[in-house]
Order: structure tokens, then sequence, then C-alpha cells
């Protein structure tokens, strides 16, 4: 889906072959002793920093002090909402000089820098932009995160210098696309190398705060480039400034790693505290996966179960596909329903059943509670043992898992499934259940077939573009399968799996408060 | 009789200098060569297939801007010199000893003019004295001496399987004539073979492929594509014969195709294939095109600095005479490991 013409292509060699880069460095004094007297703060409080009375108000001035640090907007907009910021912090901290006593001077005062710059109009990065844009013709801007886009788009059309500049995030420097400016906003830290190292521009214009300390990374990409003849391989550095900047001497400065957004995963693999937790749901293993815009969604880890996905490096008519949870990779689209609740095929799958639905699905969930007690009574190693025992022909632990598994309908092979009929005593019923579960599965593939299908028409009219910038769209499925799916960019997978609530599963939720440690 | 071929300088550099000074772009006015870039992966590509070692495999990493038009540039480069070296080291009595060692019943295909017949071996015979090659296309029978010979060429698709005995050549002439004036265009394309396995999407190279370039033939320009040149055996009709052939990255149980020749040079468009399927080639000697955009690439690039940890000798570019220096945005790696 993501052509590239061979004239694109040379247009990207010369951009690596000519690209230079040139920085601005702003300095703000209210905004510069804001980020600074923040970090005070944090120092101040020490291991109280972890207190939930202080998370969320760390998260909130943490969020701030990014935010108008990766995007020209005033300190006073409402999209950062300064102003409401001040409003919680006035509240929450009401009572900070009796909890807090030796902090409560520093938490006042940084309320009032807060409260300065949420009638600040000022917009020094805007002003920047706006004289780059006016002195260039095929000008971006590139921001490092697709939700403060469609303000930052809203802001630049009201300005004539600005209304002719491509707002985009660093996905959309991936194809054949390029500038001759690109103005790319906040420390070259805060973005993927390849925007340095494979630029899509002759010119690249680094707006960035003075407090902020941006160390660029420079390094081959292969061991055995640095040969001894030095430039046989080609690794040449990356396009270096014209002059190198000093570390400002008056006041200290701030690594750009330190205010950005990152992921606590003990915290966030914890989940969203507000979800609810059904009446008899079991819990599973389950990786979260960070989606875009600090959305998460757990997955079971079951690495066999099949799930939608865009791939936009297939044409049209693979781009809709059914992979396998082991083989979701980061930068995939991943498809989850956003209304209704519950996973689409599913439902498709219970309506091709018809009204003995119920009946199916009431058999089906009641055998795999039943053979998920015995995993939780015995272990999993014992009841491998006992279906090995009853004529189970591949029980292992993995096997184990994904047969109990309620995205799974049934195991391949009947003798294993009716192992597991015996071992949960449903040995009478077990070829009735056997028919039923192939029913199901014939269902399933069906509803998958059919939802593809609508999905490839809907993809195929899409603007990929945008979903390029902003790493998720809204799907809406025409006729009697209609509903809507959302597609959402895989940006992270957390290390390690945890146990989650079955009905967690595939639903997505905010990661906001999460993310957000300032 | 078989068209003489004279080619002069080794394969890689005529394929180097036929691609750089008679292959051009349309897409730029004057109808330009092709820009240094494209020029460096074909030279590479050319460089790379004359460069086999019994021993040891050649792993060429590349870290590219950008993935597109790479590995089919590359891939240009590695049949263009392939067909020289075959040319090169066409030898009638050989290809003639070859056929008669054929089992009986081995699938043939006789060219006649611009014609495919498919048939089968069906061994030698004596004519006055002279011996000569025989194939059977259903119930006839032709014989060849020594001096015809190189009409019957081996066919990786047995007649059975298809049911058109007889087939058009399709090669375009004109466009393949300003290519390579040295090689017969109508044995370039009838035999099929693989010069090289690009592991990657079909997509991409059906759209890559299908961008038209211009040759000069006879004083005018002779309009092409890639394809021409590569025949990506899945883009060529059925029964015809193709250069090189697509691996999906995405294949459930990829398998190295069954002729596949020692020869072969695999091409890993982008660190996906590469880390995916890497294992499945492991013998071949191979390009890993990394594009520094995608996701994967670091981790492809730690995989290669791994391997090139254990290697059994980083003088790959020393084992590639005449290789090309690497224009801006271009890294390469080049080392040697152990034939697996």
């Amino acid at each position: 889906m993501r052509e590239v013409s061979f004239l694109d292509t040379d247009r990207v060699y010369g951009c690596g072959a000519k690209a230079v880069l040139k920085l601005h460095r702003i300095e703000h004094q209210r905004f510069r002793e804001y980020s600074l007297s923040f970090r005070e703060l944090v120092q101040q409080l020490g291991d109280d920093a972890q207190d939930e009375y202080w998370l969320s108000v760390l998260r909130k001035l943490g969020r701030y002090r990014f935010e108008a640090s990766a995007a020209p907007l005033s300190f006073s907009d409402p999209a950062i909402d300064a102003q409401a910021i001040c409003e919680f912090l006035r509240d929450h901290l009401a009572d900070c000089g009796v909890v807090y006593p030796n902090v409560a001077a520093a938490a006042r005062a940084m309320i009032d820098r807060l409260a300065v710059l949420a009638l600040d109009d000022d917009a020094p990065m805007q002003s920047i932009c706006s004289e780059l844009a006016a002195a260039g013709t095929d000008c971006a801007l590139l921001l490092n995160s697709s939700r403060l886009v469609p303000k930052v788009r809203q802001v630049l059309d009201v300005l004539s210098p600005t209304r002719s500049l491509d707002v985009v995030t660093p996905p959309q420097l991936r194809g054949g696309r390029c500038y001759e400016r690109l103005i790319v906003v906040g420390p070259t830290t805060w973005f993927p190398e390849f925007v340095f190292s494979a630029p899509r521009a002759t010119e690249l214009h680094l707006v960035r705060y003075k407090w902020l300390w941006d160390q660029r990374r420079d390094a081959p990409a292969f061991a055995g480039s640095a040969d001894a003849e030095g430039h046989r391989n080609g690794w040449r550095r990356l396009p270096q400034l014209d002059e190198e900047p000093e570390r400002p001497s008056d006041f200290p400065t701030i690594d750009p790693g330190e205010i950005a957004p990152r992921v606590d995963w003990a915290k966030a693999s914890f989940g969203d505290p507000n979800s609810g937790h059904e009446a008899d749901d079991d819990d599973v293993d389950a990786t979260l996966f960070v989606l875009e815009d600090n959305s998460g969604v757990f997955l079971e880890d079951d690495d066999d179960a099949l799930l939608t996905v865009i791939d936009l490096e297939q044409d049209q008519a693979l781009a809709v596909q059914r992979i396998r949870r082991g083989e979701i990779e980061r930068g995939n689209f991943i498809l989850l329903r956003t209304e209704g609740g519950g996973d689409y095929i599913l439902e498709v799958a219970d309506r091709l059943m018809g009204p003995k639905a119920i009946a199916i699905r009431a058999c089906q969930n009641d055998w795999k509670r039943r053979m998920r007690l015995a995993v939780r009574d015995d272990g999993p190693e014992a009841t491998c043992r006992a279906l090995v025992e009853r004529g189970a022909l591949r029980a292992n632990e993995a096997n184990l898992r994904s047969w109990t598994n309620n995205r799974s309908i049934r195991p391949q092979s009947q003798e294993d499934f009716r192992a597991m009929m015996r071992l949960v005593g449903l040995d009478g019923e077990s070829q009735e259940i056997w028919d039923k579960m192939g029913e199901v599965r014939r269902a399933h593939q069906t509803a998958g077939q059919r939802v593809r299908r609508l999905l490839i028409e809907r993809v195929r009219t899409c603007d990929v573009e945008e979903l390029e910038r902003m790493g998720r769209m809204d799907f809406e499925l025409p006729g009697e399968d209609g509903g809507t799916l959302t597609a959402f960019r895989i940006v992270d997978i957390a290390p390690e799996s945890t146990a989650v609530p079955s009905s967690r599963i595939g639903h997505p939720f905010e990661l906001e408060g999460i993310t957000w440690r300032g | 009789m078989s068209r003489c071929v004279l080619v002069v300088g080794s394969s890689p550099e005529v394929a180097t200098v036929h691609v750089r000074e008679r292959l051009f772009r349309t897409d730029a006015p004057g109808g330009d060569q092709l820009p240094l870039w494209a020029q460096y992966y074909a030279d590479l590509g050319a460089t790379i297939a004359a460069s086999r070692d019994e021993a040891s495999r050649l792993v060429l990493g590349i870290a590219t801007p950008t993935r597109s038009y790479a590995a089919v540039l590359i891939t240009l480069g590695i049949v263009c010199s392939r067909a020289f070296q075959l040319a090169a080291s066409s030898n009638l009595a050989r290809h003639f000893a070859e056929l008669c060692a054929l089992p009986i019943g081995t699938p043939l295909i006789e060219r006649t003019g611009t014609r495919l017949l498919r048939g089968k071996y069906v061994g030698t015979k004596d004519f006055e004295g002279e011996p000569r090659v025989g194939m059977k296309v259903k119930d006839l029978t032709s014989y060849l001496p020594l001096a015809q010979c190189g009409r019957f060429q081996l066919s990786l698709v047995s007649s059975k399987d298809n049911a058109a005995r007889r087939t058009n050549i399709r090669a375009n002439e004109p466009f393949l004539r300003g290519l390579m004036p040295e090689i017969d265009p109508f044995l370039f394309v009838m035999r099929p073979r693989f010069d090289a396995i690009i592991v990657g999407h079909l997509s991409s190279m059906r759209q890559e492929t299908q961008a038209a370039f211009v040759t000069k033939y006879k004083g005018q320009l002779r309009t092409g594509t890639l394809q021409d040149i590569l025949g990506i055996r899945q883009l060529v009709p059925p029964g015809h014969g193709f250069r090189s052939s697509v691996q999906p990255v995405d294949a459930r149980n990829p398998m190295p195709p069954e002729s596949l020749a020692k020869t072969s040079v695999v091409v890993f468009d982008g660190s996906a294939a590469f880390l995916k399927l890497r294992h499945v080639f492991k013998s071949y000697d191979s390009v890993v095109l990394l594009d520094r955009t995608e996701t994967r690439f670091a981790e492809g690039a730690d995989q290669l600095n791994s391997a090139y940890g254990k290697r059994l000798s980083d003088d790959g570019f020393g084992a590639m005479q005449g290789a090309p220096e690497p224009p801006a945005g271009i890294e390469v790696v080049a080392y040697r490991e152990a034939r697996r």
C-alpha cells in the first residue's frame, strides 16, 4: 500500500547526501523556571514522590512540561490544559501544609509558576516555526506524538506562513515523501534515530528550549563498518550541526529523557484500576500492548490465537490479515472492537449460528471452566500427566494453556479433546461437544472471512497517510455485520506478562495517569 | 548454429558497465543515466554473483535510508552478471556431454525461433556416425547434433505439469538487446534458473519491477521494465523461463525451492525478512538489506553484528574484487562465514 516510485526513492537518497542540521534554541525564562523547579520539587519529595497523593500531581505537572516543550503551542493553550491543572492542584494540595509541611512551600511555588504560564499567550516555538515556514516552500513540522497533531494543525492553519506546513509524525517519514525543510520540535532523542540517519528533508531545523540538553547519537549500524581503511564501508557521521552548542553556564539543564513519557511496566501492567471485574471472571496470563495515544490493551499469552491486523507493507488485498498473536510486532496496526465491546468476530459468528449460539457458547464455557479449575487445583504439570493417561497425544503446558483459553475453540486432535472430557467428567457427551465446537469453528471461519472482506473494502478507501500520522483510525463496517473497529498502532510491548481478568482481554483502555510520572 | 558470443572482461565488470552505460531511467528529462545509488546496487549485485567461494559464504549487510528498489537493483546486477558468466562459459561440447548424461525422461525445452517446445529427453542416437541428442514432444522426436544442441535446455517444469507443450517465448527483444547486445535475448529468457531469491513482499517487487526504463537499440530508445530482465518466477506466465524468485516473508512453512542452485544469491529485503527466514537460507551467499526506518532495524543490525563476531574472515570486501564504494547514505558490512 505504501508505494514509492523510483523518482521518490532518488529524492530520499538525495536528502541523505545533502542533509544539513540547524539548531534553534529558545529561551523563555518563566517556562524554564517552571521546568527546573518541577525537578527540584521531585528531588525534595524523594521517596514520597511515589505516594498516591503526589503521583497524580506529578503526572499533571510533568505532562504539561513535556507537551509545552513538544508542540508549538502557547503556554496558555487549552490543549495542554494549564488552567485546569492549576485548579486541580489548588484543590488537591489544599492540605499539603498539614500532610507534607516540608514541601508545601515548593508545591505552592510550583502552582504559582503554572498559574502565570496559564495566562501567558507567548508561543516562542510557534514564532520560530512561522519564520522557518515563511522562508521555505516545501516544509513540514515534525511532532513526536500524534496526540497534539489536530490542535497544532488548528493553530497553524490560522497563520498564513504556517498554513501550508504539513504536520507529520515519525512513522510518516518512512515512505518516499521528502521535504525541503523539516522543522523538528523537541530534542533529537525524542525521535527515532531514522529521522536523522535516513532524513526525508535536505534541511532539518531542530527547535528546542535551551534548558533541554540534547546529545545526539551518532554511531555506525554495523560493528564491521569501521574498517582499517576507514571509508570503504560507507559509514559517515550523520549530518552535523554547523556549530555544536555549549552547555549553558548560567542555569542548569535537563536531560530530555527525564521529561519524556515512559511506561512504568510494573504499574501499567497492573492495568486500569477503574475497570470492572466481572463475576466468575478467571485470571489469565496476558501481555500489555501499548497503543498509540497512550492507550493499552491486554492480549492473552496464546501465541496461536489469531488477531486481525493491518499491514501497510502489503498490497490492498493482503493488507488486512489474521495473524498469530506471537507474530505481532511493534508498528503493526491491530484492529480492536471499540464500540459495543467484545470480540467482533465472535459476535458475527454467534449471529451466524442463530438461536442455538447461546446453548453452544454455554457448553463451550462450561468445559473450558472445568478444565481451568482442574489446572488450578492440580497444576499444569499434573493435569498434563492426567490427560496423557486418558489418551491425550499432545498434552503439554503450552497446549494446555491454549486449550483452556477462551479464544481457542477446540484442539486439533479428537484424542486430546476426548482426554479432556474424560478428565472433567463429560466423557459421555464428548462426541456431542466435539461436534458443537466444530460448528463454532466453522462459524468463526465464516465470520472472519466476512469481516475481513468488509475491512478490506474500508481499508482500500481509507486515508493511509492519516492512519500513519495519527496511529489510529476508526472503521465503520456496513450492513448487518456493521460495527466500529479501531486500528491502533502498537508502540510497545511489555517485557513480561501478567495475570488479568479474562474479561479485560482485547479491550483498549486509557493508560492516562500511568505513563506520565514527570 | 548457436549465436557466437564474445564477452570481453570479467562478467561482473561487463554487467556493471552495461547497466551503467546502457540502462536509462524514464522519469527524468532526457533519458538520464541511473543515479549513483542505483548503479551502486546493480554493481554490488554483479560483484556478489562472481564472488562465490565453495568453503565459505559471503554475507553483505547494507543499511539503507529506504528499501525501495534496492533488492531489485541488486538482483538486476546478479542476473546480468550471471548471464555474462553463462555466455562466457558456454561450451557446446560440454553442454552436449551434459545432455548425453541426463536420465531418460528428463524434462527439456527446445527453442525454435521465438517458440518453446516442451518434451522429454530420449537419449542419443548416431546419424551416419554423428551422435545426436534427442527430445520427444508427443509422438515427434527430434535429434540435434552438437552444433545445434544449445537449442535444448533443461526444464524445471515437467512437460506433464504443463498442458501447453508449445509456448511462444516472450522476450522484450529490443530492450534486452539494448542492455546486453552480446546475449541472445531468447536464450536469456527461456531457461528457468534461480540466479537470485528475494525474500520479501511480492507486492513491492511487482510494483518496483514494473517501473519503466529504457535502453538504446538500433538508434532508438527501447522501453522495458526490470521484470524483463529479472524474470521473477511468480510474475512470468506459467511455463515460461525465469531468473529469480520471491520468497514471501509471511510464508507459513518456508522452504528453499527444490531446484535452487548452490550459486543462487539470497537477497533479504528488510529486517523482518532477515530475522524470520535467515535460517532457511543459511548456506547461500546473502545480501541483507536493512532499512533504517524499519521498526526492527536495530534488531536486524544486532543479528548481523552477532554473526559478524563469529565470522571466518572479515575480508568480505577483499573477496569481492572491484566492489564499488558506497554512495552517501548507504552503510555496508561484508564478511565470510562457514557454509552450513
